[in-house]
């Protein structure tokens, strides 16, 4: 067993072992060889010494699996947590070089003098001991190196107090006040935690899973290599268990959480001292008031910034993409125009005229829109896309009303007289603020281009979401229409498709019938999504009033 | 100094002292960071809980060691999907085996320090990324580019030099006390 091959193979099984990553086959060939060579078993301990050295011995962490067990453990270490920064030793550490054999220097000054003795604050001084630890280990690797936390990734219009300067890919270093007097930023920790900061906001971090904030807005999305992230207020801690949240915080000392995606730990605090700990789950939000009491509130997913690109000054208050403002030449974050929308020139202007007219026969590209690659009138077998995809819809007049609205109103001047409305879907009117629609009145048909919003939002598009169907308001106006050209009930045909692939089809649909709410995962690489209605069974567009409404691209 | 003071105070001393050798001993048995990680924890508190069950002058470390070896069964019993690494045979030899050398880990502490600067740089980052920054060999693989298996390899030869340059330290020491 004293071969380097030999030492150098047990070696490997041992870190992937402690890492968790060694294979089944590998685990028991590793026990055979344990038992069977006393010199194995030697270079283990050696190796296990080796790396509890280096690691952070003992290491306090507020795991979930940690937190199971008992929850007077629990509480015994979230407040030690808590009270951490008042009762903890001070530490510093020499920095200068040192010389061979002698420790860095270390001096603990003892700050207060804790007259009494419980669980908590022995807990407390075991928390600062691991910590010492960790940073005697950290002078050793790299004595150079102050205890930098975070990278400020990215900002638009950050202001930053002229004591505390930050500039994108700036490091942050713990401990350090920070005051965001206006602006956004993004930060980075070293735990690849993601961090939205809407300014005013005053913070420092404690370490690198721990920001204390004494009033602002935060989102933060936190990794798996980062769960257990917490972010104090005056009044709360808030644990991360593997999520994205955000906080809001004001000088009252109210505190607001919201749960977007998975779940996190909301303890509230006064004095210091732990009041009640909840878990608060995705799509909950919680509001604590200044006397430390937890209320239920509505979750406010767009009062949080969900992303920011400053090389697009993009900032993002949801994490999906409005398909309808694409449209209307925005970027998906409510950008462009309502009530404009594509032409079969291939150009985005404003549309107000209802009409009917005979489309063209080909696809056309729009070149004024980055992320919608063309639009097209279905009949029979059509191009859908600019590579040339094609999809055999069923044969059609050819003909459409109006083009591709960022809206949903209709309204008739000439064979009846129906005054401009909004459409409306399940009893919801939609076209106006805050519900979205793109009013595609049949036969017509939109393509984007996925990979061109991928690269825009430097992330990948998971899902499609949106309501389909004709527009209940037909039946309050057909008895004005003119009976030879619109039926009592029209019918429609609506398509989505991915790559050329029909991935939902709904057929005959009437304004009587309830809307569809559609719900479609996008292959990763998918190229092309494509919107498209048709005039259904009755062979007519006429009194098609088809809409997609709230039709979102959501982001990974 | 009244009488619970003096008590944090000698649990305090005993603990910072050896906490060293008890976290060593859980990692060798369990062989699982995460699970050594929950165990420390729960021993520590079991520890301070039922101090006063500890008899002042006989090993601290081989009390903790019971008790970690308890909290180490209770844990094994509370997942039964995770099996117990180590059989009894073996666990007797590892336990054996640290036995003889426990009492000079702050020595192999020391000469770890040197030892790690003469660690060529790169070499140095690789562990300040592993143990510093808290990234897994797989984290670290995906940043650099590197296949997991190669940095496995890769970690195992500086874990081993450093050994080895340890083991060297200690021969000389022993060689000129």
């Amino acid at each position: 067993m004293n071969s380097p091959a030999a030492n150098a193979r047990l070696c490997e099984w041992i870190l992937r072992k402690l890492e968790g990553t060694l294979t089944a086959e590998e685990n028991k060939a590793l026990i055979q060889l344990l038992e069977s060579s006393p010199d194995a078993v030697h270079l283990y301990n050696d190796i296990i010494l080796l790396y509890s050295s280096l690691a952070t011995p003992g290491r306090i962490s507020l795991s979930p699996k940690t937190l199971a067990p008992s929850s007077k453990q629990l509480n015994a270490l979230l407040f030690s947590m808590a009270e951490a920064e008042n009762d903890a030793p001070s530490l510093e550490i020499e920095l200068t070089p040192k010389t061979p054999d002698i420790i860095p220097a270390q001096n603990i000054t003892i700050e207060k003098a804790v007259s009494k003795i419980n669980t908590t604050s022995l807990v407390t001084a075991i928390v600062s001991l691991a910590a010492m630890t960790l940073m005697i280990v950290y002078v050793i690797l790299n004595p150079r190196i102050s205890t930098e936390v975070a990278t400020l990734a990215d900002s638009i219009d950050a202001q930053w107090s002229s004591d505390s300067p930050v500039k994108d890919g700036g490091r942050l270093v713990a401990s350090t006040p920070l005051h965001l007097l206006g602006g956004t930023a993004k930060i980075i920790t070293d735990k690849n935690v993601e961090l939205l900061l809407e300014g005013p906001m005053e913070f420092s971090f404690d370490s690198v899973s721990e920001l204390r904030m004494k009033y602002g807005r935060l989102t933060a999305k936190v990794s798996s290599q980062g769960v257990g992230f917490s972010v104090n207020t005056p009044n709360t801690k808030i644990i991360d268990l593997g999520t994205e949240f955000g906080v809001f915080s004001d000088l009252n000392e109210s505190t607001e959480l919201h749960v977007f995606t998975g779940r996190t730990n909301l303890i509230t605090l006064q004095n210091n001292s732990i009041v009640s700990s909840q878990m608060v789950t995705e799509g909950l939000a919680r509001r604590v008031n200044p006397l430390s009491e937890i209320q239920t509130i509505a979750l406010k997913t767009e009062s949080f910034i969900r992303h920011i690109d400053s090389s697009h000054q993009l900032i993002l208050r949801s994490r999906h993409l409005n398909l309808a403002d694409m449209v209307g030449g925005g970027n998906g974050s409510n950008t462009g125009q309502l009530n404009a929308g594509i032409n079969y020139r291939g150009d985005i202007d404003i549309l107000d005229t209802v009409s009917s007219a005979q489309g063209p026969e080909h696809y056309i590209p729009v070149d004024s829109s980055p992320f919608v690659d063309g639009v097209f009138i279905p009949n029979g077998s059509t191009q859908v896309s600019s590579q040339g995809l094609q999809f055999e819809f069923e044969p059609t007049n050819g003909r459409y009303w109006m083009g591709i609205l960022n809206g949903a109103w209709h309204k008739v001047t000439i064979s009846a007289r129906i005054p401009r409305h909004n459409l409306r879907l399940n009893g919801t009117e939609y076209g106006v603020d805050g519900r979205p629609a793109m009013y595609l009145a049949a036969n017509q048909g939109v393509t984007f281009d996925l990979e061109a919003i991928r690269t825009y939002y430097k992330t990948d598009v998971t899902e499609f979401t949106a309501l389909c169907g004709i527009s209940e308001t037909y039946n309050e106006y057909k008895h004005l229409m003119d009976k030879k050209a619109f039926s009592d009930s029209p019918r429609a045909d609506f398509y989505v498709l991915v790559d050329g692939q029909c991935y939902y089809e709904r057929r005959d649909v009437t304004p009587t019938d309830q809307a569809d709410s559609i719900r479609l995962s996008i292959p990763a690489g998918a190229r092309f999504l494509t919107l498209a209605t048709t005039q259904g069974s009755d062979n007519t567009n006429n009194g098609d009033w088809t809409l997609f409404a709230e039709p979102m691209l959501h982001l990974k | 100094m009244d009488s619970n003071n003096k008590n944090r105070a000698e649990f305090l001393s005993l603990f910072m002292s050896n906490h060293k050798a008890i976290y060593a001993y859980i990692l060798a048995v369990v062989c699982d960071v995460h699970n050594a990680d929950d165990l420390m924890q729960e021993t520590v508190l079991f520890l301070w809980d039922h101090f006063d069950q500890y008899k002042s002058g006989t090993s601290f470390v081989a009390w903790a060691r019971s008790v970690s070896r308890y909290k180490i069964l209770q844990f094994f019993d509370r997942n039964k999907k995770e099996p117990a690494f180590l059989t009894h045979n073996l666990l007797e030899a590892i336990e054996k085996d640290l036995d003889q050398r426990e009492h000079g880990l702050d020595e192999q502490f020391r000469i770890l320090q040197n030892c790690l600067e003469k660690l060529p740089s790169e070499q140095r980052q690789l562990l300040q990324d592993k143990y510093n920054k808290g990234l897994n060999i797989n984290q670290i693989a995906d940043i650099l580019g590197n296949t997991a298996n190669a940095l496995y390899k890769r970690m195992a030869r500086i874990h081993l030099a450093l050994l080895d340059c340890m083991n060297r330290s200690l021969k000389i020491r022993e060689a000129n006390p």
